[in-house]
């Protein structure tokens, strides 16, 4: 048996490992409580904050203990670790932006876990908020890192932060349509359907004459959580309503002029002629 | 407590609001009202409910139940819920909305300054499909109810039901539907002007509700909620609320059927009345 392979140095290496081993149980188990305890009180973003703060501070504290334990002086420790900070500060200067962006957006709370929101161009569902980067989940799956800096750089759209939401349709009916009639049959519409809010209330803007159709628009408000389920069934009632009150949708028409100005373009039949 | 019918028969409720009707397995408890229909088939290991809704132009006024041994000839709205060790036994508990509901007459109504005045209205029931001793299988409106914001924007406020209202100011010409809790609404108005009410607020979530004892000429008891007062000392912003304890005396002998969702806390109290007039 070599020399060092003491009782007492065993002991000096299993002791931290114990302490080390039962403050990960501990700070687990106390995450835990404090997340089953915020259930009801807290949102889900605040639960899964304080569970992190206690998880890290009971660790931070059993690691002290463990490496006062193997003998470290802590004192001499965070002193070695200052300048350790300063030197991989240069060396990880994303990391540590990022990180100081994550506790900027800590404070503003811009998002919660659970909101669905735009950041550079990406769309998605919050699924987790870390110190490094802000992780989506977009509608088709799609697992979408985010780091903090960008979040703190760009432009970011909460579209869940407010309970309802207004949706634009843009609905183009023929020049021959009776727009009176258009306007009632589109309001009705919305005010027999439940999942469109009564106030405030629905509109119609006529947008522009375009090219091949008045442009009009049309404007409810909905619950967000609602808004994709109800803009597709206003759509589907739109047509329906429009094939039942034989109201037209037009397509874009292109009209082709042979030189005259409104003369048809000539069309002669020949016949006996070669094919080229 | 009520036997079931075998027949079809069409002649108003079997069992009272909040009474238990048994069955036998094979049974099906169907229910008409208004745009609804409600079946509620007992099998050997489950319950099967079905809610079908075809909106219709014109409300109707009767609640038409009966039992049969036939199971329903179609699975529109079906859900199936697996049968405990309850007995055999099913019962419609009306609720009211578990929102506010906001409350705007058709017409909006002035009122005169240092009177008091009193509405009469109603409002749509929620129903809970009650079985066994006491247990909760589902529940549903009995119309699918429009959602409508309240509040001073977009931002602060919350999400309640609309609801229309004629604003009647006499009891007898307010129609009797069994799907209607009734209300009556007293608004004291103190200003120095009038007062113009085109919308408020009805504390759904903190009303309780109560049934006549006696049931009507189509057989159903009729529902009641406890008064609303609402006190307007100079204006609109400066409205109480204070909901009383027992329906109006035009509602003769009631007895309590369901309490309130929701209790009755200060502060919850408070933020409603923050909210009377929107």
């Amino acid at each position: 048996m070599p020399e060092w392979m003491t009782l007492e140095t065993l002991g000096l290496w299993l002791r931290p490992l114990v302490w080390m081993a039962l403050g990960l149980f501990l700070a687990t188990m106390l995450g835990r409580m404090v997340e089953r305890f915020g259930q009801g009180r807290l949102t889900r973003h605040q639960a899964v904050l304080f569970r992190r703060l206690v998880f890290y501070t009971v660790l931070g504290i059993a690691v002290a203990l463990a490496l006062q334990q193997s003998g470290f002086q802590i004192g001499v420790l965070l002193g070695a670790a200052g300048i350790l900070t300063v030197a991989l500060g240069f060396a990880s200067q994303t990391s540590a932006s990022n990180v100081i962006s994550g506790l900027f957006l800590l404070a503003e709370r811009p998002f919660e876990l659970g909101h669905f929101i735009e950041v550079d161009g990406v769309r998605g569902e919050v699924v987790g908020i870390d110190l490094l980067s802000v992780k989506l989940r977009s509608l088709d799956n799609l697992y979408i890192r985010v780091p903090n800096e960008t979040l703190i750089k760009t432009r970011v759209t909460n579209f869940t932060r407010f309970p309802v939401r207004r949706l634009d349709l843009p609905i183009g009916v023929a020049y021959g349509e009776d727009l009176e009639k258009v306007n009632a049959v589109l309001l009705a519409l919305v005010d027999e359907n439940p999942d469109c809010l009564e106030e405030p209330e629905p509109f119609i803007y006529l947008q522009q004459f375009g090219a091949s159709s008045v442009d009009l628009q049309l404007s409810f408000w909905v619950r967000g959580l609602d808004l994709r389920r109800v803009r597709s069934d206003v759509m589907f009632a739109v047509k329906a309503a429009f094939d039942r009150e034989g109201i037209e949708i037009p397509f874009p028409h292109t009209s082709l002029y042979a030189g005259q100005h409104s003369a048809p373009i000539p069309v002669a039949i020949h016949q006996h002629q070669d094919k080229p | 407590m009520a036997q079931p019918q075998s027949s079809s028969g069409t002649d108003g409720p079997i069992a009272a609001w909040g009474e238990s009707v048994p069955l036998s397995p094979g049974d099906t408890l169907r229910n008409g009202l208004s745009d609804m229909t409600l079946s509620v088939t007992l099998l050997a290991h489950e319950w099967q409910v079905r809610v079908a809704r075809h909106p219709g132009a014109r409300e109707e006024t009767a609640w038409h139940q009966w039992c049969d041994s036939a199971l329903p000839e179609h699975d529109e709205g079906l859900e199936r819920f697996a049968r405990g060790n309850e007995a055999p036994r099913v019962a419609l508990r009306p609720a009211l909305a578990d929102l506010p509901l906001i409350v705007r007459p058709n017409h909006p109504l002035h009122l005169p300054p240092g009177t008091d005045t009193t509405i009469y209205m109603s409002t749509l029931v929620w129903l809970q499909l009650m079985v066994g001793e006491d247990r909760r299988l589902m529940e549903v409106p009995v119309r699918q109810p429009s959602w409508t914001w309240m509040g001073a924007d977009t931002m602060e406020g919350e999400l309640c039901y609309a609801s229309l209202t004629a604003a009647r100011l006499e009891p007898d010409n307010l129609p009797r539907r069994p799907w209607r809790a009734m209300s009556a609404v007293r608004l004291r108005h103190e200003g120095d002007d009038y007062l113009t009410l085109d919308r408020f607020s009805f504390p759904a979530p903190i009303m309780p509700l109560f049934r006549q004892s006696e049931p009507g000429v189509d057989g159903a008891h009729s529902l009641w909620t406890p008064t609303l007062s609402i006190r307007c000392e100079r204006d609109l912003a400066t409205a109480s609320l204070k909901v009383e304890a027992t329906p109006p005396p035009e509602a003769g002998p009631c007895t309590a059927l369901a309490p309130a969702r929701q209790p009755v806390e200060r502060n919850h109290l408070v933020r409603t009345m923050d909210r009377i007039f929107g």
